[in-house]
């Protein structure tokens, strides 16, 4: 079914079967982007993006369709890694960087996931994001730069760094050996 | 245009896993909490309106349209007054129940 139909039937007449058809759509893109966001921490990413997608319900009135649908999703998402990381910082009054043995991927490819996370150590909150969205789900810098409310030159640096920081993780791995 | 990197490309592009439903959504739609969706507000807003222009033009086809335009200077102007404060509470009400389902 169209998109936009199903956004107007959720506005409209509160369907919540509609927003299913919705949350079926985006849970992929939207787990997937917060589980890394966490540095592969499957069950926080899972919880995060289920808290995303009631703060989506209930603010759905407010979308406006000059968005991509997708990219309004992936600014709630990041808010809501924000907020998460920002509750607490404040409460244990530690960097929130996860550490490897925190990984907890139940994908097939595992040594991969585990690979994924620890380059996403490696790099800040904002430079994760914007690789993340850049490489991971081809989205343009113009649209990062809506997601994560930055001007796209703060959002090219990120890349930028993101992007010299990665290249030196994979330099002396299996990954980079392997192809060449 | 940002140009990607072809070696960082293929590690991301590889570690782009599809996440399996696994109940997520049923999981996802059995938590949402109850909103008031737009339509019977708009449906209330417009009954009123329009109940108001038929009253006034009932109102106008009695005592000849002038009755309009003489209203404010006249006696009868509180009841103008009166419907239009209704319809303003209707629309704030409706506005206030809105927002406040959308904190």
């Amino acid at each position: 079914m169209n998109e936009k139909f199903l956004i107007s039937r959720t506005v409209l007449f509160g369907d919540r079967d509609a927003f299913g058809r919705l949350v079926e759509a985006y849970q992929s893109p939207v787990r997937r982007f917060l589980m890394n966001l966490t540095g592969g921490d499957e069950e926080l990413g899972k919880d995060l993006a289920q808290e995303t997608f009631i703060k989506a319900w209930l603010n759905i009135g407010s979308f406006r369709s000059m968005a991509k649908f997708s990219t309004w999703l992936f600014r709630i998402a990041y808010n809501t890694f924000y907020d998460h990381t920002r509750s607490r910082t404040f409460n244990s009054g530690t960097q929130p960087l996860e550490t490897a043995d925190r990984i907890r991927y139940k994908t097939a490819d595992t040594d991969l996931q585990i690979d994924m996370a620890r380059a996403m150590q490696v790099l800040t909150a904002e430079e994760r994001a914007s690789m993340l969205l850049f490489y991971m789900e081809d989205l343009s810098v113009e649209n990062i730069s809506r997601i994560l409310d930055l001007p796209a030159g703060t959002v090219k640096s990120h890349l930028s760094r993101g992007r010299k920081k990665i290249s030196a993780y994979l330099e002396p791995t299996a990954y980079n050996a392997e192809r060449g | 245009m940002e140009i990607k990197d072809k070696k960082i490309e293929e590690f991301f592009k590889a570690g782009r896993t599809e996440m399996p439903d696994d109940g997520f959504t049923h999981e996802v739609t059995s938590k949402l909490p109850p909103r008031h969706p737009w339509l019977p507000y708009l449906i209330i807003i417009a009954s009123f309106w329009i109940g108001v222009s038929v009253w006034l033009f009932m109102v106008g086809s009695s005592f000849g349209w002038e009755v309009l335009s003489d209203a404010i200077s006249e006696p009868g102007a509180a009841t103008y007054g009166i419907s239009i404060m209704l319809l303003l509470l209707t629309g704030s009400i409706s506005f206030a129940l809105y927002q406040t389902d959308n904190v």
